[in-house]
């Protein structure tokens, strides 16, 4: 690319990059984002359960009658009892790490935040026991928004209320953690009371009232268009340096999270067609291989002695989805010759995943393994079709029809760079 | 020395960690982190160095850092690439030793 098309793109990346930083810097976002990944070991336990019960389960692995584990198949069942109270209840869960998450941003007791996000949780998204149960319908994909918004909405009364002195004082003659509790009642009191007007006395049905509201973000914003807008994106800001899923995560988490949410418990349901495609690291896997790992080979194999050396510093990392010795290492940082084929196979690897999900040739993930999980077990175990493998050698001979003739122009120049030297 | 590294995980940091562990002193302390965590930790630290991935936070860090004297800056692109540890060691180095 000429350098004047290269600073355009440039310019445009780094205006689009500067909105999302400042909305990813916003505490209440910041506190969804680590809550959501303060929940992780819960959604690692379910994963691992909702698994066992997919290998043990006969046809649940899209070949008929087939089961890897057909001797555990009579604890099928039970496998799920620790999926449906985790992965499960993710809403639940995530009202008390969000909560928590959002104190320590604004370094208060996340202790006491964390009793805030659950009370107002179980208010705000359950009527409370009935005969002595206690309907769960909420605690999960459902609840997810909920979760969100009362806990970071809260937990910010609260400390508002502990700022201005809103509480009741004992003498200092009374032992500090007995005024320290006591101190809690007056705030905690409101937030209960702020809470319960809303469920209970308005009869406000938040989880309804939200998911109606945005039903239709979550319904329409999952479409390969989308998709293929947040790879470009996430792409020109990684082109300009920037973490580029850091950025644009704040705004897709929450929502691929309910589809994970939702495609896992379709999947403990029974379901042979999750409803769900767009599973950031299911698909994610298909770009890295179509991408980074062909960019490696090529490096690998190259005739320049420095790039095989970037190829063999980058090689390990790439394996385990690390890509900054890539972008800033050869660099990909305004790298005119390689941001073409960068962006091609983002969105021609996205769509081949997206189309192969969408007409179930390959199946859809219902667990998101670590974004470090290598590509070859991550689509496996994600969408537990071990024809989802398929996506390897598709893509990345797709990948390298694409980057081939870029990487040589590329490297023809570095080439000649370096006989200038 | 006292060196803090972050990036959005602490993750691709604690790769170069290890490189520049080998070129550190004995009683230098090189650690990894994210980048969330700084405020609440970088007073343990002479120089907060930043991937320049996540280098739009800078400005905000350099004002929380400056006034307990903890230098802030990002890390050079081709050194973090190439997980360079000895230019990343002088990079804090020089910036300690400014004052």
């Amino acid at each position: 690319m000429e350098n004047k098309t290269l600073d355009k793109v440039t310019n445009f990346a780094m205006k689009i990059a500067k909105p999302m930083n400042k909305f990813a810097s916003i505490d209440g976002v910041k506190a969804v984002t680590i809550g959501l990944m303060n929940a992780m070991p819960l959604t690692m336990i379910g994963s691992i359960f909702i698994l066992l019960f997919v290998f043990s389960t006969p046809g649940q692995m899209g070949i008929e009658n087939f089961a890897l584990f057909p001797f555990l198949a009579g604890f099928a069942p039970k496998f799920l009892t620790v999926f449906l109270m985790t992965l499960n209840f993710l809403g639940f869960w995530c009202s008390l790490t969000i909560a928590q998450a959002y104190a320590e941003l604004k370094q208060f007791d996340t202790k006491i935040a964390g009793i805030v996000g659950v009370l107002t949780f179980l208010l705000l998204a359950t009527q409370g026991p009935v005969n002595g149960a206690i309907s769960v319908g909420n605690f999960g994909a459902t609840g997810l928004f909920v979760a969100m918004l009362g806990s970071v909405w809260m937990t910010k009364l609260y400390i508002f209320l502990d700022k201005k002195n809103i509480k009741l004082r004992l003498p200092s003659s009374v032992p500090s953690y007995v005024g320290k509790s006591f101190g809690a009642i007056v705030p905690m009191l409101l937030v209960a009371v702020v809470s319960w007007i809303i469920r209970s006395v308005l009869n406000l049905d938040l989880v309804a009232l939200i998911n109606l509201v945005l039903s239709p973000l979550v319904v329409n914003a999952e479409n390969p268009f989308v998709y293929s807008l947040f790879g470009i994106l996430g792409n020109l800001l990684w082109f300009c340096g920037l973490h580029g899923a850091a950025l644009t995560s704040p705004i897709t988490a929450p929502l691929t999270t309910l589809y994970l949410t939702e495609n896992a418990a379709a999947k403990a349901a029974g379901t042979m067609i999750l409803p769900h495609i767009w599973i950031p690291y299911t698909l994610g896997a298909a770009l890295f291989v179509g991408g980074f790992w062909v960019l490696t080979v090529l490096l690998l194999t190259s005739k320049a002695k420095h790039l095989k050396a970037i190829g063999r510093v980058a090689a390990l990392p790439i394996i385990f989805n690390v890509q900054e010795p890539l972008v800033f290492g050869l660099p990909l940082v305004f790298n005119g010759y390689l941001i073409i084929p960068w962006i091609l196979s983002t969105v021609v690897n996205g769509l081949i995943a997206w189309y192969l999900s969408y007409f179930n040739i390959i199946g859809r993930g219902f667990v998101d393994p670590s974004w470090a999980t290598p590509s070859f077990l991550t689509l496996p175990f994600s969408t537990g079709d071990i024809k989802s493998l398929m996506l390897i050698p598709i893509c990345f001979t797709v990948g390298m029809i694409i980057w081939f003739p870029f990487f040589k122009a590329f490297e023809k120049a570095e080439m000649a760079k370096m006989d200038k030297s | 020395m006292k060196i803090l590294l972050v990036c959005a995980l602490g993750c691709t940091t604690s790769l170069l960690v290890e490189k520049m562990k080998q070129v550190a002193n004995e009683d230098d302390v090189v650690e990894a982190q994210s980048v969330t965590e700084v405020k609440n930790i970088y007073k343990n630290y002479d120089v907060v160095l930043l991937g320049p991935q996540v280098r739009l936070q800078v400005d905000d860090l350099v004002k929380i850092c400056e006034k307990d004297n903890v230098k802030v800056d990002v890390i050079d692109f081709t050194a973090y690439g190439r997980i360079d540890g000895v230019a990343v060691y002088n990079q804090a180095k020089k910036l300690v030793e400014e004052v």
